[in-house]
Parts: C-alpha cells; sequence; structure tokens
C-alpha cells in the first residue's frame, strides 16, 4: 500500500466512526422521546406531574427536542 | 414585544450552531491539512495523519479531564449533575481514544514498519482506553444508580493519573513515537502545517463540545424519565395496596 492509501483510510476510518456514533445519539434522542411519549400518554401521569409540564422538562434536556 | 422564546428552542439552536461552527472548521482545516500544508520530505503523504491524530489525542485529554473534575464535584457534591458531565465526557473520550488509536496504527505503519509496538506511549495510551472501558463496565454491573456514579467517579479520578504518563512517556522511556510538538522554543514544524494543526485542533475541540452538549442533553434526560418510571411505579404500588 502506498503512503496515500494510509492516509486515505485513516481518514475514513475517523469520519465513518464519528457519523456512526453522530448516528447513534440522535438514535438515543429518538427513542427517549418514544419513551416520553409512551410514559405520558399511557397514564395519569397529570395528578402529580402535570403532563404538558412532564413533556416540555423532558423534551428541554433532549437537544432538538420537538417545538410546538 | 419581547417575546420569551421556549428554553428548548434556545438550547436546540445553540447545539446546531456549535455543530455548524464544528462543520465548518473541520472543513478548513482538513483543507489546510490536505493541500495547504506541504508534503512532509521523510514521511510524505502519512504525515498528514498527523492533522487528525494529534487534535483527537488531545480531545481525549480534555474529555478524561472533564471526567476527573466531574468526579470530584460529584464525590463532594453529590450533585447527579456531575455524573451526567462526567459519564457524557467518558463516552466521548473512548470513542476519541479509540480514533488515536487506530489512525496511530495506520501511520506507524509505512513510517515504523509495523501496526503496533509495545512503546511506552502507545502502551500507556491502550491502557487509559482500557481505564475507560472498565469505567462502563463498572457503571453496567453496579446496579443502583447512586452506587455506580460513586465508583465510576473514583475509577475516573484514578485513571486521569495515566493522562500526564502517556504526555510524559516520550521523555522518561526510550520510544519510537515522536516527541511533543510543542516544546519550549516554540513549535517543531513550520507556519503552514502549524496553521493547519492549530485549525484541525480548534475545529476537534468545538465537536467535541457539540458531542457533550447533545450527550449531556440525553443522560440528564434518560435520568428525569428513570425518575418519572420510578414515581409512576411507586403510585402503581401505592394504589395496588390501597384497592
Amino acid at each position: 500500500m502506498s503512503n496515500l492509501s494510509y492516509l486515505f483510510i485513516a481518514f475514513l476510518i475517523t469520519w465513518i466512526v464519528i457519523a456512526g456514533y453522530l448516528w447513534m445519539l440522535g438514535r438515543q434522542v429518538q427513542n427517549l422521546k418514544e419513551e416520553v411519549e409512551s410514559l405520558t400518554e399511557g397514564t395519569d401521569i397529570g395528578a402529580d406531574i402535570p403532563e404538558r409540564a412532564a413533556r416540555t422538562e423532558l423534551d428541554s434536556t433532549v437537544v432538538g427536542g420537538r417545538q410546538g | 414585544m419581547a417575546i420569551n422564546r421556549p428554553r428548548s428552542a434556545r438550547k436546540s439552536n445553540g447545539g446546531m450552531m456549535l455543530g455548524l461552527l464544528a462543520g465548518v472548521t473541520l472543513a478548513i482545516g482538513l483543507y489546510l491539512g490536505l493541500v495547504y500544508a506541504p508534503e512532509d520530505a521523510v514521511q510524505g503523504n502519512a504525515q498528514r495523519i498527523f492533522y487528525i491524530h494529534v487534535p483527537m489525542a488531545w480531545v481525549a485529554f480534555l474529555a478524561f479531564f472533564v471526567v476527573f473534575c466531574a468526579g470530584i464535584m460529584f464525590l463532594w457534591k453529590r450533585d447527579p449533575i456531575w455524573d451526567q458531565i462526567a459519564r457524557s465526557s467518558a463516552e466521548i473520550g473512548l470513542v476519541f481514544t479509540t480514533l488515536v488509536l487506530l489512525t496511530g496504527s495506520f501511520w506507524g505503519r509505512p513510517i515504523w514498519g509495523t501496526w503496533w509496538t509495545w512503546d511506552a506511549r502507545l502502551t500507556t495510551t491502550l491502557l487509559l482506553w482500557f481505564i475507560y472501558l472498565s469505567y462502563f463496565m463498572l457503571r453496567a454491573y453496579a446496579g443502583e444508580r447512586d452506587r455506580a456514579a460513586r465508583f465510576s467517579a473514583v475509577i475516573g479520578i484514578i485513571g486521569f493519573i495515566d493522562v500526564p504518563i502517556i504526555y510524559m512517556s516520550v521523555d522518561w522511556w526510550r520510544t519510537l513515537h515522536p516527541g511533543p510538538v510543542f516544546t519550549s522554543s516554540g513549535a517543531a514544524m513550520p507556519n503552514s502545517m502549524l496553521l493547519a494543526m492549530l485549525v484541525c485542533l480548534l475545529g476537534f475541540t468545538l465537536l467535541y463540545a457539540y458531542l457533550m452538549v447533545l450527550k449531556f442533553g440525553i443522560e440528564q434526560s434518560k435520568d428525569k424519565l428513570l425518575d418519572y418510571q420510578y414515581a409512576l411505579a411507586e403510585r402503581e404500588a401505592e394504589g395496588a395496596v390501597t384497592a
């Protein structure tokens, strides 16, 4: 392999790993949103923790949380 | 009329801006490293791995320094926010240490003629990787949240001792690995290479900050979700008893 091939592979691996990690974080955000939805929809959580407040508080900590 | 935008929207936009800034800085840094900076007279194009290898090593050290500080703060204050910061930074540090080992291997093969050697710098870096891998294994097996946080804070603090050892290893032992880039007499490279390296360093530091914002938000939400689930389970249990 030439020197250029090692350079290419090193850069390729780096960006694949970083992109993969970002994708994984995106999946975690999505899973959390789904869990929040199932928790607030299927329960009477409004008695002690108002549903909207609970949802807003959880969403606000997840960057890119659904707005509106 | 002043309109107060929701906290989530402000935080989301701030994170996006940070990500965008990191992306642009990294793109400029890569252009400088791959096109603007001259080819190394001895190592050829393989030397350009330096523009990602060194900044990623810096980010890994920075991440473990944050784990170290947050670990101390957690043991002192017992505030879960410090544990959330520590575990977010530890995960990012582990990703970047993995990349440092991989890119170092791809740099070492054409220059040293081997993928791996039990050199002081390489061995202590591998040790760091294992320390932070054990950090997550411990968390997984510790069970109760507070106990996992306490144990991992101790590992994070003790594990950080390896970072100055890695840095000094090239001075303390005879090693194949090159010495520090910055010395008391200045940078050991031409200005064009230095510029490319500094821009990449800034880009990777911004990327670390962006990943921290993302991961910290996720860890905070996970904890809050667990709290709600516990509260819900308790309420259901109380309901079952009264019924």
